[in-house]
């Protein structure tokens, strides 16, 4: 009879294997809960370390001549100048998120903007340019980064924030290109011109409260990647400032950059900060499109 | 009596990208008297919805009229060239004069508004402010076009409705306006067999009641043989056949409205597959459309 009994339970076992495998391979969202629990437990095991007053491996974070390793009292560890670098580093990711999302913002509203001109003015034609702008259109902020890098200055806040409102802008006004194409030839709003609806009123009646939706989730589906680009910007040294209060998270990697060797928490902890934050944000986008009934595209998140 | 609604030689192309245009409709005549239906009988492509677009002002900018006129009122002292209209004079006269319904009802109303807000909207377009206030003056024409309690209807949303009462909402609205022409594309084509003759007889109810001229394009010559006055056969843009519609139903002329009217099903006839249209038929109506021959 142990047979039949093993025979009984056996087939539950691989179900229940079968489900766990299924999950892990079909719902990615998962893996992105994991990814950022598991982020959760990095961190917390790091605190841990630092509050049992154990330092980091002293060998490969070595004590330079200011600065210190991570430990009970410096969590991110010291600077050069022994500055205790946990508040540059979270004032840094807050100047580079609130950059991030003005640029997004900003950005996004400007292409919903050109979209709309657009709507009043070219319409099918346009639309179709704004398109093929939004695919070549993208090297025009590249060639203004290039260009304030040739001219050996960094110009501050408003160049990094001119080049991601300018690629956001781009991107936003391309696919607001579509969406208005898509929902011009709808059925209601068709219905609603044979009605003698103007182009101002169909826009604010039929178009404009359908497409806050895709706009919304298209502005929380960029801001990671627009994150992550200021980063970018920030590591090459556009918009550099000549305060150090004005650092933003790319430059800090920069810095910390130099002395990757000697002090490797200069980098560590910042880029820590950013990939957190990536992810969280990303989380935010896919939570923001589910919620909003918007397609979502699995090789974003 | 003088026609409504005139169409001499119309032909409308829309360009193919650096290739040659496609003709969607090739000089393309008839007219529609107050109170007539004018079937638009054809299968798919064969420019009935351009046709009715082009005679709605709703088609795509970068279609071209290539020849021919289209004239509302013609010989009256205010007639109007729907050819040469501007955008602002197409409105004026969708708001009043011309109702157009469309294929897939549903897809007409704006999910996000009651149908009362939609009436509201279509007299307020409409100029009549008045009505648009008091609803008590909607419901003789909402009971008119055979709506049950349509009172309690108005607080709907239209996912809420079945098509066949927001079909009769919309031809009520377009009652309450006071449009004189109105312009159908297959408008039927969602409904059941018993809604659909509901809706055409009360269609040849109206039109011969208040002197409505209808423009109605549909695939089917069941529909067309239900409701309309007259017919005209359209293959690839072209009319291959016109008159009226006894006439052409029983003695067709040419051979693709021959092949086309073998190609219906019927009901109590058990077929093993539909009958194909023959392609010297479609020859013939193509050498028909463009004038060969003659």
């Amino acid at each position: 009879m142990p047979t039949v009994h093993q025979n009984r339970r056996r087939p539950k076992m691989r179900q229940m294997l079968q489900q766990l495998w299924h999950a892990l391979m079909v719902g990615w969202d998962l893996y992105l809960f994991a990814f950022g629990y598991g982020i959760v437990f990095v961190l917390l095991g790091i605190a841990a370390i630092s509050l049992s007053g154990h330092s980091m491996s002293t060998s490969a974070m070595s004590d330079g001549p200011g600065w210190t390793a991570p430990n009970a009292v410096h969590w991110f560890g010291t600077s050069r100048d022994g500055i205790d670098m946990m508040g540059p580093v979270l004032h840094a990711a807050g100047r580079s998120i609130w950059l991030a999302l003005l640029a997004t913002v900003g950005g996004s509203l400007a292409g919903l903007a050109v979209a709309t001109l657009f709507f009043f003015v070219w319409r099918e034609r346009g639309y179709r340019m704004l398109d093929r702008l939004a695919g070549w259109g993208a090297a025009i902020p590249a060639i203004f980064m290039v260009l304030t890098l040739a001219a050996g200055h960094g110009a501050g806040f408003g160049v990094t924030l001119l080049i991601l409102s300018g690629l956001c802008a781009l991107f936003v006004a391309g696919r607001s290109g579509r969406w208005f194409h898509e929902l011009e030839s709808s059925g209601d709003v068709l219905a609603a011109r044979a009605l003698g609806y103007s182009r101002r009123r169909l826009l604010i009646d039929h178009l404009f409260t359908r497409l806050w939706k895709h706009a919304a989730a298209s502005a929380a589906t960029l801001l990671p990647g627009v994150l992550l680009a200021e980063a970018a910007l920030g590591f090459t040294g556009i918009g550099a400032q000549v305060s150090p209060a004005a650092n933003r998270i790319g430059m800090l990697i920069a810095e910390g950059n130099e002395t990757l060797f000697d002090a490797p928490w200069l980098v560590f902890f910042p880029g820590l900060v950013l990939w957190i934050l990536c992810v969280v944000l990303a989380t935010f986008a896919w939570a923001v499109r589910r919620t909003l009934g918007e397609a979502i595209d699995e090789r974003l998140f | 009596m003088p026609p409504i609604l005139s169409v001499n030689d119309l032909t409308v192309t829309y360009p193919d990208r650096g290739e040659a245009s496609v003709v969607a409709t090739r000089e393309v005549s008839f007219h529609l008297e107050p109170g007539e239906i004018l079937g638009i009988v054809g299968g798919v492509g064969s420019g009935k919805t351009t046709l009715i677009r082009t005679l709605s002002g709703l088609l795509p900018r970068e279609a071209r009229f290539f020849s021919g006129s289209a004239t509302l009122d013609p010989g009256a002292e205010g007639e109007i060239d729907l050819i040469q209209m501007r955008s602002r004079h197409w409105r004026r006269l969708r708001r009043h004069r011309l109702a157009v319904f469309f294929r897939e009802v549903i897809s007409q109303w704006n999910p996000l508004r009651t149908v009362r807000q939609h009436v509201r909207e279509t007299l307020q377009l409409a100029g009549r402010k008045r009505e648009a206030r008091i609803e008590a003056d909607w419901m003789p024409v909402f009971y008119e076009v055979g709506l049950i309690e349509p009172e309690n209807l108005l607080g709907r949303y239209p996912h809420q409705l079945p098509e066949v009462v927001l079909l009769r909402f919309l031809i009520g609205m377009a009652l309450l306006k006071g449009a004189d022409l109105w312009i159908a594309d297959e408008f039927t084509s969602g409904l059941d067999a018993t809604s659909e003759d509901q809706i055409l007889r009360l269609l040849r109810e109206l039109a011969e009641k208040r002197r409505i001229a209808v423009l109605l394009g549909t695939p089917r010559f069941g529909v067309i043989e239900r409701v309309a006055d007259r017919v005209a056969v359209l293959f690839e843009g072209g009319v291959v056949e016109s008159g009226a519609v006894l006439d052409v139903l029983r003695r067709p002329k040419n051979r693709f409205t021959r092949a086309l009217l073998d190609c219906q099903p019927r009901l109590g006839e058990r077929r093993h597959r539909l009958t194909e249209i023959d392609p010297s038929a479609r020859r013939d109506a193509i050498d028909t459309t463009r004038g060969v021959g003659e």
